[in-house]
C-alpha cells in the first residue's frame, strides 16, 4: 500500500535509464546517509571546517542555480517556493527545516534542523568531532541567500545536535554578540 | 518506474520522510553537478588518489550496507548480482554493464548515464577527476560484492564511455 509520503515522492522524484530527477529538471545522485557522513567527515577533518563550509557553499550555489533556472523560481511567490523548498529538502534527505525567526527586510533568520539522516549518522560515528553539519550549513546558507534574497546569507550554528541539543540551530544577524563566522 | 519501485518496497519513505532504499538505507540526494564540482575542487586541492579514497570509502560503506540488507531478507548470489546492478542504476550511479569477470582475477566494468560523470566531461573536458571518484566507488564494490583482493579499477575513457578494469 503506497501512503501519503510515497505519493509525492512519485510526483518529486522519477528515475530513468540511471539517473534520478527531480520534479523533471534536475539531476540527482543518492548516496547512502552512512557513506556520505563518513567522506564528508573525512574531507572536514583533512580540510578543516571552513574549507568545508565553503564548500558547501559552492554546492549550494551551483544547486541553487539550477533550481532557480529549471524550476522557474524566479516567476514563483515567496511562499510557493518556501513550501517547495521546505518538502523537497525533507524528501531529499536535507531534514527537517523549521523556520523559527525569517525577517527579509533586516536579513535576519534563525532556523532549526531536525531528522538529517546524514547528520545523525555524524553524531552516531562521531559524537562531538563531527563535521557534517558544517558543511550543509554551507548548502543551506547558499540557498537562503541565492533563492530567498537574504543577503550574503552565512549561517553560524548557535546550537548543534552533536552537543547535546534537540536540533541544530542556525542564525543569521540574529544573536548580535555573536560574532560571524563561517565555520564553526 | 519510481511507481513500481515503491510498490516493490525498493525505495520507500521512511516515518521521517526521507527516502530508504530496502526499508534499511536511508538516503541523502545531491545535485549531480554540484557533485562533480566537489569532486573536482578537492581533487585539484589535492591529487588524484584522493579523489579515488573518497570514492572507495562511499563505495565500500555503500556495498557494506547493501549487503547487510540482503542477508536480513535472504537474498540468493544469481538473484543479488542482478540486483546489485539495478540498485546502482536506481542510485544514479550510472547504467553498468560488466563485460568481462573472472572471479578475483578480471573484471571490466562499462558506466554509461552518470550524470555526474557527464557533468565533469562538460566542465572540465579531459581533466575532470570525476571518473576517479566512481573508480574508488566501484573498487569498493568490487571487492566486497564479488570478494576480490584489494582490486583497484584503473580509468579508461573513450568515445564518452568510461571502462573500468581490473586484472591480477
Amino acid at each position: 500500500m503506497i501512503n501519503l509520503m510515497d505519493k509525492i515522492l512519485v510526483r518529486t522524484i522519477k528515475i530513468e535509464r540511471g539517473k534520478p530527477v527531480l520534479l523533471n529538471k534536475v539531476d540527482f545522485v543518492m548516496f547512502p546517509a552512512r557513506s556520505m557522513a563518513k567522506i564528508v567527515q573525512k574531507i572536514g577533518e583533512d580540510f578543516g571546517d571552513e574549507y568545508l563550509y565553503q564548500l558547501g557553499y559552492d554546492a549550494g550555489t551551483i544547486v541553487s542555480d539550477e533550481f532557480i533556472e529549471k524550476l522557474n523560481w524566479v516567476t514563483a511567490t515567496f511562499a510557493k517556493k518556501m513550501s517547495s523548498m521546505l518538502r523537497m529538502f525533507e524528501i531529499m534527505g536535507f531534514g527537517k527545516m523549521q523556520i523559527k525567526v525569517w525577517n527579509a527586510s533586516e536579513d535576519k533568520v534563525l532556523i532549526n534542523l531536525t531528522n538529517h539522516p546524514v547528520i545523525n549518522y555524524g553524531v552516531k560515528l562521531f559524537g562531538k568531532k563531527e563535521k557534517i553539519c558544517t558543511f550543509y550549513r554551507g548548502i543551506f546558507s547558499a540557498h537562503t541567500y541565492k533563492e530567498f534574497g537574504i543577503e550574503k546569507c552565512h549561517f553560524i550554528e548557535t546550537q548543534c545536535i552533536s552537543k547535546g541539543a534537540p536540533f541544530c540551530e542556525w542564525s543569521y544577524n540574529y544573536f548580535k554578540d555573536k560574532k560571524e563566522i563561517k565555520g564553526k | 518506474m519510481i511507481n513500481e519501485l515503491i510498490s516493490k518496497n525498493i525505495i520507500t519513505s521512511t516515518n521521517k520522510n526521507y527516502l530508504e532504499i530496502f526499508k534499511g538505507i536511508e538516503i541523502s540526494m545531491y545535485g549531480s553537478k554540484a557533485w562533480a564540482f566537489t569532486i573536482q575542487q578537492l581533487g585539484l586541492k589535492k591529487n588524484k588518489d584522493y579523489i579515488y579514497e573518497l570514492g572507495y570509502i562511499m563505495g565500500e560503506d555503500s556495498a557494506k550496507q547493501i549487503q547487510e540488507i540482503f542477508k536480513k531478507i535472504k537474498y540468493f548470489l544469481p538473484k543479488k548480482i542482478q540486483s546489485i546492478t539495478n540498485l546502482i542504476e536506481i542510485m544514479g550511479f550510472g547504467v553498468v554493464e560488466i563485460k568481462k569477470y573472472t572471479p578475483n582475477q578480471e573484471i571490466i566494468i562499462e558506466i554509461k548515464e552518470n550524470q555526474s560523470i557527464i557533468y565533469g566531461e562538460e566542465l572540465y573536458k579531459e581533466n575532470s577527476l570525476v571518473p576517479e571518484f566512481y573508480a574508488g566507488v566501484y573498487s569498493g564494490f568490487v571487492n566486497i560484492f564479488l570478494e576480490f583482493k584489494k582490486c583497484r579499477l584503473k580509468t579508461i575513457i573513450k568515445n564518452k564511455i568510461i571502462t573500468l578494469e581490473y586484472k591480477k
